[in-house]
């Protein structure tokens, strides 16, 4: 089977991907994280590699024992809840952030209401009063599919392109 | 002790030595900075709960702190580690030393100027493990920090283990952990007080820019802590904090004071 023969996505189905993507990122950003959560499927697996330095031509540069998140739904949900305490500081005063999600490309993914979907993010945030605008940027890889009617994302693999992170911490989801 | 993985790094706003103090010698921050984990019920209501222990003043600035809990002992015997485990820690140690490890909850401390480690228990699943952090902090500026964070644990240790003790780091310490997102805001917010027109105006000296007298004049050293250093009954004590400005201010001034100059 030929690639093009063998993903030939409804316009439809991209229309509502990226509208479901647009959606979640409306969440983050607007601090809404229990919320979120409903958007992540029970089993849901959330990684975030580290990016190495590697000499060489066409040479992995995602590292495979190294991660900033490796996340599981009851541990996602623990980080969320203390956002919802007084004292998580980081967070108190909030940040204002925003998720730039673009670059969305699906394919079908294992079953009929499955679909792999690669995003690109450009993560900017605002702290304080301070002047300096702190940043982040990379690619998603995602598993979305519905289930019982309502998209949710099963996995999601955030490969960032810093080695160096340069937000002083990383109290986002991405 | 084997090591997993790349270093995680980033750049913070940090001073070094607020860094290198952070971890060596301020058990006593973390009552307010982490009082998150109180509201989720993860540590102790009781505000003296990571003061338990005793904090160990070596040479040269080095030391660390023995955190054990009320009762004397740790919250999770040989820090949560495997019972198959026990047994290698009992015949490897002597048995002054296999007794503070059984009863430790966390270790935590610097080599100084600027290493520093933490060996908790954590998780954010619910169940606890043990590891090892070893951090550097590498000065880029005044005001910035590059941290480099590794992630180590017992060799020993089954697979399993070393799977969710590295999920507990990465939801405790190191850029995305918990704990050291709300550390990264106290060293920002010392290195923006520190560029205040009232604090360019002060004399570098205690009780005065910071107080640094915990435990200064009543605290004595516990004679039958069996490790080497000074060890005091408490790890709510600046005595380590003063050693390692006093070892900075010795080497800053090494040849700037010359002996009789001024007279
Ligand atoms: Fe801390």
């Amino acid at each position: 089977m030929s690639s093009e023969t063998k993903t030939r996505i409804l316009p439809e189905i991209q229309i509502e991907i990226a509208d479901f993507l647009y959606r979640e990122a409306y969440l983050l950003d607007h601090r809404m994280y229990k919320e979120w959560l409903d958007l992540l499927s029970e089993d849901i697996v959330y990684r975030m590699p580290m990016r190495e330095t590697v000499e060489g031509v066409g040479v992995d540069n995602v590292a495979s024992d190294s991660a900033f998140f490796d996340e599981s739904k009851a541990a996602l949900t623990t980080r969320v809840n203390r956002y919802y305490t007084k004292s998580a500081w980081v967070e108190n005063p909030a940040t204002r952030q925003r998720h730039f999600i673009s670059n969305i490309r699906v394919e079908s993914g294992s079953g009929p209401d499955e679909y792999k979907v690669v995003s690109y993010f450009l993560y900017k945030r605002s702290r304080g009063s301070h002047p300096e605008i702190e940043e982040m940027l990379g690619e998603r890889h995602d598993t979305i599919k519905r289930v019982n009617g309502d998209w949710k994302i099963a996995s999601r693999i955030i490969i960032p392109d810093q080695t160096v992170i340069t937000t002083m911490n990383m109290s986002m989801f991405l | 002790m084997e090591v997993i993985g790349l270093p995680q790094r980033w750049v913070a706003k940090a001073n070094w030595k607020a860094t290198q103090e952070n971890f060596s010698a301020d058990p006593y921050h973390v009552q307010t900075t982490h009082r998150s984990t109180v509201e989720m019920g993860i540590s102790p209501e009781d505000p003296l709960y990571a003061g338990y222990g005793h904090q160990v003043v070596m040479q040269n600035g080095h030391g660390l702190n023995v955190i054990t809990s009320k009762t004397g002992r740790s919250r999770a015997p040989y820090q949560g580690m495997p019972e198959s485990m026990w047994p290698m820690f009992q015949r490897n140690l002597k048995p002054e030393q296999d007794d503070i490890l059984s009863r430790t909850t966390v270790f935590v401390g610097g080599v100084y100027p600027n290493l520093s480690f933490v060996s908790p228990i954590h998780g954010t699943e619910g169940h606890l493990h043990n590891y090892l952090n070893f951090r550097v902090w590498r000065p880029l500026a005044p005001d910035k920090v590059e941290v480099w964070c590794w992630f180590m644990i017992d060799k020993a240790a089954p697979e399993e283990y070393k799977k969710a003790a590295y999920k507990g780091y990465l939801g405790s310490f190191g850029v995305s952990g918990t704990l050291e997102q709300d550390d990264t805001e106290t060293w920002a917010r010392i290195v923006e007080v520190s560029g205040g027109l009232m604090m360019r105006d002060k004399q570098l000296n205690y009780n005065n820019v910071s107080n640094y007298l915990m435990g200064f004049s009543h605290v004595e050293p516990d004679p039958t802590f069996a490790g080497p250093g000074t060890a005091y009954p408490t790890t709510y004590i600046d005595a380590l904090s003063r050693s390692i400005h006093e070892r900075w201010l010795e080497l800053l001034t090494k040849d700037l004071i010359i002996e009789g100059a001024s007279k």
